[in-house]
């Protein structure tokens, strides 16, 4: 997989997992990278529920890397699309990215 | 999925002029009606159960039951119902925050009237994908460093030099641990300067730190 491509996966996995720490009473998270065809997908679900979660905004320090946003930003660069939301009773963080050149936005 | 009948959309935030805002634009939109209005979260709850709404956009930060809490009382009171938070603050923990506790997506006030229609839709579909377009605003104004207002440079008066170093570099997103090795101090250090810092300031917590150095263009020091 070409390096930006490694990197991006690699960084979803992470801000995910450090919000899910911060963020989430999560006791199980379900971490899947496939290449499907011409594609790679990054899903990050855990099983946090709202309303039992510690409240984010007085949650630690903002991350570096903007977080979501962040993600979502380095995912639209590479031509891919970026999801997060709560899902039956958990809550995913997934992109998908063409393999392939990179084109920048 | 074609559904004729307009979605049918609850306004809730607690200034008026906003609403009033919100509502023109919504209106003027086809295939959106903004059914009522709310001033705190609760009322949006009723509300979108009285109206039998789609949609909800709700604001964060309202005084009282607020848009994070209002989130789970509409999801109760009528789960039919998709919610768009809507927000000054470019803040990553408002937008993490606003989606664990299970809005549909998330939208600034700088957006356009499109993307504001946009993003209603987008919720009443199911989407959980963010926009590109959302994006790069929420990481545009994340960096961008706002005018300073009047009388706010004289709040941070009251900080050392250290404790305005230490506070610059909360601003930029470290760490207590990267502040620690930026600046050259222990951790326990750095939580001491940081108690102090939210204390001489008013300060809840970190996240307010931030906005207050993005406020006074402390941000870059």
């Amino acid at each position: 997989m070409p390096p930006e491509l490694d990197g991006i996966v690699y960084r979803v996995v992470q801000e995910s997992l450090t919000n899910i720490v911060r963020h989430s009473d999560a006791t199980h998270v379900r971490i899947a990278v496939r290449v499907e065809g011409r594609c790679v997908s990054v899903d990050v679900v855990d099983d946090g529920r709202p309303g039992r979660e510690p409240d984010v905004v007085d949650g630690p320090a903002p991350s570096a890397g903007y977080g979501l946003a962040g993600m979502a930003e380095r995912v639209h660069a590479l031509g891919g699309t970026f999801r997060a939301g709560r899902t039956g009773s958990g809550f995913a963080v997934g992109a998908t990215l063409p393999l392939g050149s990179a084109v920048p936005t | 999925m074609s559904d004729p009948r307009p979605l049918r959309v609850v306004i809730a935030d607690d200034q008026h002029l906003i609403r009033r805002g919100l509502r023109a634009i919504i209106d003027a939109e086809p295939g959106l009606r903004v059914v009522a209005e709310a001033s705190d979260g609760a009322a949006a709850a009723r509300a979108a159960a009285a109206e039998s709404a789609d949609v909800v956009l709700m604001d964060i930060e309202m005084p009282g039951v607020g848009g994070i809490e209002g989130v789970g009382l509409v999801h109760d009171a009528r789960p039919q119902a998709r919610v768009v938070m809507l927000t000054m603050f470019d803040l990553d923990e408002y937008v993490l925050g606003a989606l664990r506790a299970g809005a549909s997506g998330f939208l600034i006030k700088s957006a356009t009237p499109a993307e504001l229609a946009a993003a209603i839709r987008a919720a009443h579909g199911g989407d959980l994908l963010f926009a590109p377009s959302v994006t790069r605003r929420l990481v545009e104004s994340y960096v961008r460093r706002p005018p300073p207002r009047e009388g706010t440079p004289d709040r941070l008066g009251a900080l050392t030099e250290r404790e305005l170093e230490v506070f610059g570099a909360i601003a930029r997103g470290l760490s207590n641990a990267e502040i620690g090795a930026e600046l050259f101090m222990g951790e326990s250090t750095v939580k001491t300067h940081i108690t102090r810092i939210l204390a001489k300031l008013g300060l809840r917590d970190r996240v307010q730190a931030v906005v207050l150095a993005y406020e006074c263009g402390a941000v870059g020091r």
